[in-house]
């Protein structure tokens, strides 16, 4: 039957199983000489402001350790939690790395991070930095990430093409989606009116908070999800209504900002989206053909205030397996030290986190830092609970909610079911 | 085969062999360790690479375990059934069973039916024409998985795809409109459409092959006589075709149930890795369980072992089935 030798021998493919080994490698601690190389991990694409930077850092890190070279590795933002638990599970980590603000604090309870709290205290600059900023690193009354940058989302947008058309930036709601219909309906739908991505709490944020909502509140000892109040329902509205009234395109469904409306508003396929004052480099890389006509305005509310916004950015930590713990803070130093760190933030349109350099810093006349520092002045955080991560990063909830809407699910139905998940998962022990 | 073997072989079989009935008690009285040494490489591979990983599958789908515990820096609490709990009390986990099941049986119903029908002209074709379709379409089927979905996701990427592109093209009547702005990966339903076209497509051949092997050992004086029955093709598949070749179809279908159970890789790149959840298979599920951040290695585990253990139930009747065909041959 030779058949069924032919297909015995599938049969050894079919039950080929996944499964996950589990590495045991415990970290070994030897503290002293300088080593012959520390590794850093930063996170997003390499870009030539950040290398002048590093290369900077790296120039100031080994007066003081000569003998130290020092590797940096760039991670991709969406691989970077992947990238990340991979080390932690193996050992194979770097010495420093770049964490994202709000996911810090999950990573020092992970013992991912080694306290830095003796080393921070001995570092001169350190105490400027803004207290805020320094806490989102902490835990448990010990230092594990020290602020290095940070910045907010505003919404990008093609001037020459709102002087075409004679649109003016948007304040309010409806005068955006106004200008996005005139954009799209002025270029004859080659280039859609603005990017409604459903992957993308951290830009719905604006528009939740912008119209007065919540995204959850602690109320007595618990978690209540505030997806379902009428100010949350009327910024659901108006983001899906983007994207169900025909302003925004339906092929941005299920994707993140980075996945598709940076490359097509780099492209000029967009009139308008919404992603950090820091998103130039990127930008450059995919097409520098519109760059030069590039500008941002605050995220609109309803009635046209400049709206709370989520503050993103990054935080500078020593890995908790690095052998040589001090040297690698050192380096940490180095980069965020006042002088590069302030090089940094004004090379890719962040804010450096000192407070001195933050008020002297000038960044009002900045064409694209002005409306950043707008906004920055006006900045929230996600609920402040390590289970945002669960309900954020790994149940999707408020994008799942986005999506459906888009795809044709009634307004309250899928309200009603995120809100209660969210205060579900946040709850969760 | 099979059947004509069945009513026409034991039965002379028996006469030959029946005469010597001192032959098995000699063969089984003595323990013979040459068959033993020879297959203990294999059990060993075997064991190291599958049965281990099974083991430890096993073992975390009833503990806690995250990162720490991975490291071996706290020991891992057993929670029991909790991880399965968790798993079976959440709705979300029927909504990806059904995925998981209506997908798998679009996928092998479809790749049979495509598979039997190319087998079929296979046979017909000259050597030259046939040896070209069969290159073709094992070129597909040597595809990997990764390069079709990467394929598959550009031929119906919005605005830039030839999908897209080819409807826009189409009249207005035929084909409706809109079709540069339609999101086929912006819903479980169209993003299942795309999957399933890409696995039949790369499933297909390895179909076409199998049962134009089966079909070159049907004698040809079965398919002579029914022509001169005057039985058209439909009649002749049905009564002459199938019946010979269900032990190959049967194979077939239970393997096609069981490699469509568990399609990754396709479904991770074609939704756009784990953001979008209302398009997981069980597989995606226990992935994004396990790596989520924090991990749960455990509970990952346990929707593993939950689809392991159903994919268990297919290879034992696949093994079943395979063990019947080795009585009759």
């Amino acid at each position: 039957m030779k058949i069924a030798k032919f297909a015995a021998l599938g049969a050894a493919l079919a039950i080929g199983l996944s499964a996950c080994g589990g590495g045991g490698d415990d970290g070994k601690g030897s503290t002293g000489e300088d080593p012959a190389k520390i590794t850093a991990w930063f996170m997003g694409a390499a870009n030539a402001p950040q290398d002048k930077v590093l290369a900077q850092a790296k120039a100031d890190f080994q007066q003081k350790h000569p003998k130290t070279d020092v590797e940096v590795v760039y991670v991709p933002w969406p691989d970077a939690t992947k990238k990340l638990q991979d080390a932690l599970n193996t050992g194979q980590g770097p010495d420093v790395v770049e964490i994202g603000n709000d996911q810090a604090v999950t990573w020092a309870a992970q013992e991912a991070l080694a306290d830095v709290t003796k080393q921070y205290g001995g570092w001169a600059e350190g105490k400027d930095i803004i207290k805020g900023s320094l806490e989102l690193g902490q835990l448990d009354g010990k230092t594990y990430a020290v602020p290095w940058y940070a910045g907010v989302r505003v919404v990008w947008y093609r001037k020459d093409l709102f002087e075409k058309h004679k649109v003016t930036p948007p304040k309010t709601w409806d005068e955006m989606k106004a200008a996005a219909k005139k954009l799209q309906d002025g270029e004859g739908g080659d280039v859609a009116g603005i990017a409604a991505p459903s992957d993308f709490t951290n830009g719905f944020a604006s528009f939740l908070w912008g119209a007065g909502g919540e995204i959850a509140a602690q109320e007595g000892g618990k978690w209540v999800g505030k997806l379902d109040t009428p100010q949350a329902k009327q910024a659901v509205e108006y983001y899906t209504g983007l994207v169900k009234d025909g302003v925004a395109p339906k092929k941005y469904i299920g994707v993140n900002e980075l996945a598709g409306p940076q490359r097509d508003f780099a492209n000029g396929k967009v009139a308008m989206y919404i992603d950090g004052a820091w998103t130039l480099p990127q930008i450059e890389k995919i097409s520098k053909k519109h760059t030069s006509d590039m500008g941002v305005f605050t995220i609109p509310t309803p009635t046209g205030q400049i709206g709370p916004a989520f503050a993103g950015g990054s935080h500078l930590a020593v890995w908790r397996d690095s052998k040589s713990p001090n040297v690698a803070f050192d380096y940490l130093a180095s980069v965020a030290s006042k002088k590069n760190a302030k090089a940094f933030a004004d090379g890719l349109k962040f804010f450096p986190q000192y407070n001195d350099l933050l008020q002297g810093g000038g960044y009002g006349s900045d064409p694209i830092q002005g409306p950043a520092a707008q906004q920055m002045a006006n900045v929230k955080g996600a609920p402040k609970t390590p289970n945002w991560t669960e309900a954020d990063q790994n149940k999707k909830i408020i994008p799942t909610m986005l999506k459906e809407v888009m795809n044709g699910t009634p307004v309250d139905q899928a309200i009603a079911k995120a809100n209660k998940a969210l205060t579900d998962t946040l709850n969760q022990s | 085969m099979a059947q004509t073997v069945q009513v026409a072989g034991p039965a002379p079989d028996r006469t030959r062999s029946g005469p010597a009935p001192g032959r098995p008690r000699r063969a089984g009285s003595r323990f013979r360790a040459g068959p033993y040494l020879l297959i203990v490489p294999t059990v060993a591979i075997i064991a190291a690479l599958i049965l281990y990983p099974i083991g430890q599958l096993v073992w975390m789908a009833f503990h806690k375990i995250g990162s720490r515990e991975a490291r071996g820096l706290e020991p891992a609490e057993n929670v029991g059934l909790e991880n399965f709990r968790t798993v079976l009390g959440d709705g979300f986990f029927w909504k990806v069973l059904v995925n998981t099941v209506v997908s798998a049986a679009a996928m092998v119903i479809l790749t049979l039916v495509l598979g039997t029908l190319v087998g079929l002209l296979l046979q017909r074709l000259g050597r030259k024409m046939s040896l070209l379709v069969s290159a073709g379409a094992l070129l597909a089927w040597a595809t990997p998985a990764i390069s079709a979905a990467i394929v598959y996701k550009w031929l119906f990427t919005p605005g830039g795809g030839i999908v897209p592109w080819f409807l826009n093209a189409l009249p207005d009547w035929l084909a409706g409109t809109g079709w540069n702005d339609y999101n086929w990966f912006g819903s479980a339903g169209t993003t299942y459409f795309v999957l399933v076209l890409c696995v039949v497509w790369q499933g297909f051949p390895f179909i076409a092959v199998s049962v134009l092997a089966g079909l070159k050992s049907v004698p040809g004086e079965l398919y002579e006589a029914a022509r001169v029955d005057g039985a058209g093709p439909w009649r002749t598949f049905w009564q002459i075709t199938f019946p010979l070749l269900r032990p190959v179809f049967l194979v077939l279908t239970v393997l096609s149930i069981i490699w469509d159970f568990k399609i990754f890789t396709q479904l991770y790149f074609l939704s756009g890795g784990t953001a979008n959840r209302d398009s997981f298979n069980l597989s995606m599920y226990a992935y994004s369980a396990a790596v989520a951040f924090p991990a749960k290695y455990g509970l990952g585990g346990a929707i593993a072992l939950i689809l392991t253990v159903i994919l268990l139930i297919f290879t034992g009747f696949y093994v079943r089935v395979m063990v019947k065909q080795g009585e009759v041959a």
